[in-house]
């Protein structure tokens, strides 16, 4: 069980436990940068990132508990805030950007990729699909391009009021997605 | 108020407040059940969207550039480790306690071999024109579990005050595209990388190292195969290795 495994060398690394830390690092290496890169589109900056991020589970900076969810969530969510912090601090990205509409839907997963990983991408990528392009795009800007409610606000054309509203349908629709294909993502 | 502070979610979850903006709106969430509830499902619903990033090679040498600056001044060595590393070096000593005598007569080609490379390196060595290029020690390295022919001799040398590994070695078996062969030098089961390299056609291969700014005092050294080089700890396994 991946994530029972994730938990317990989680708590060997942070008790400085080496090889339980390079373990977890290999395991997650290229989620974590294709993540930080899907936001950034740097790969440079990509590499510090995933440097931060590692550095803050070894040096404690970042405690996980395993009672608030699961590891490869709580890795991904300090990898997004970190990227977006960076984004936003080297003013490299622009908020007005257009979406490439090649970038809502993604290609085939990578044959080097965990089988976990793996299977996860394929029926995500599946489910964003099948969702309206509006919808797709309001999880972008949120998302993956960090925008304040405002500038999502101004890049769909719609209300203020109504941007958080929408975010919650898009995200629900793809749950609902994911839950048609079996999946269970609570 | 409140409802002023409840639109607030999303620049909060996406980290566009201000500093004073954000004591704010977690006070605001201390005291406002549906925020609560809305940032736990946000969060939630979120969990799965990383995975739709298309999966890019990462850049080469990345894992050891990034270990290294983490574990760079780190003084603590874990259990497990130190349980392998002394695994290691057990089977080291082993081979270590060897008699110079049973060297076969290939070492001592290699340490001919090995003269004329002391020479070279003295040549392309500018800091050292002026000062005499002197072994301080040197080894010979042997497989661990006396399986196979490979065979190495690592001299470590000193000139004006600057320490370098010398490394020759002869019947590796060939590599596969994606490994190197690995120089460690231990000091107390702990291994430090001391370079990679590469063997040719005929199983030989060459490196000089600078041990410049890697204090030991060391008592074994090693040869591994890897799938990266200079990684911080090995990984593979040890092909060769001697006590000093």
């Amino acid at each position: 069980m991946i994530e029972k495994d994730d938990a317990s060398l989680y708590a060997k690394a942070a008790n400085k436990d080496r090889i339980a830390f390079e373990q977890l690092y290999d395991r997650y290496e290229k989620l974590v940068y294709s993540f930080a890169y899907r936001i950034t589109k740097d790969t440079t900056l990509s590499e510090e990132i995933i440097q931060d991020v590692f550095m803050k589970l070894w040096n404690g900076t970042n405690l996980y508990d395993e009672k608030k969810g699961k590891f490869s969530s709580w890795l991904l969510t300090i990898t997004r805030n970190k990227a977006i912090d960076e984004i936003r601090k080297r003013q490299r990205y622009t908020h007005e950007e257009v979406i490439e509409k090649d970038s809502l839907v993604v290609d085939e997963a990578s044959t080097e990729q965990k089988l976990e990983q793996k299977e996860q991408r394929e029926k995500i990528q599946q489910a964003m699909s099948n969702l309206k392009i509006e919808q797709q795009q309001i999880i972008e800007l949120f998302y993956f391009k960090g925008l304040s409610q405002q500038k999502i606000a101004d890049q769909c054309e719609i209300p203020l009021g109504t941007v958080k509203g929408r975010i919650r349908i898009a995200l629900k629709h793809l749950k609902n997605m994911l839950g048609k294909e079996g999946r269970d993502i609570t | 108020m409140t409802n002023e502070q409840c639109i607030s979610l999303i620049d909060y979850y996406n980290r566009t407040l201000s500093n004073e903006e954000i004591e704010e709106f977690e006070s605001h969430l201390e005291g406002c059940s549906a925020c609560k509830q809305e940032l736990e499902e946000l969060m939630s619903l979120t969990e799965e969207l990383p995975y739709l990033s298309e999966q890019i090679d990462v850049p080469k040498g990345m894992k050891a550039r990034v270990l290294e600056n983490i574990y760079d001044g780190s003084t603590v060595i874990e259990e497990s480790h130190e349980k392998v590393s002394e695994q290691k070096v057990v089977e080291l000593k082993k081979k270590s306690g060897r008699s110079r005598f049973l060297i076969p007569t290939i070492a001592a080609a290699l340490l001919l071999s090995l003269a004329t490379n002391v020479y070279l390196y003295r040549e392309v060595t500018q800091n050292s024109k002026s000062e005499e290029l002197m072994p301080t020690s040197q080894v010979t390295l042997l497989p661990p579990d006396g399986q196979g022919d490979g065979i190495a001799i690592a001299s470590l040398l000193s000139a004006a005050g600057q320490k370098s590994i010398l490394l020759q070695a002869s019947n590796l078996p060939k590599l596969q595209d994606d490994e190197v062969y690995q120089l460690w030098v231990l000091e107390g089961g702990q291994p430090y990388p001391a370079g990679a390299f590469q063997t040719n056609d005929s199983g030989q291969g060459t490196l000089t190292y600078s041990l410049d700014g890697l204090e030991g005092d060391w008592d074994t050294i090693a040869i591994t195969v890897e799938q990266e080089p200079d990684l911080p700890t090995p990984k593979g396994d040890i092909v060769l290795a001697g006590g000093i």
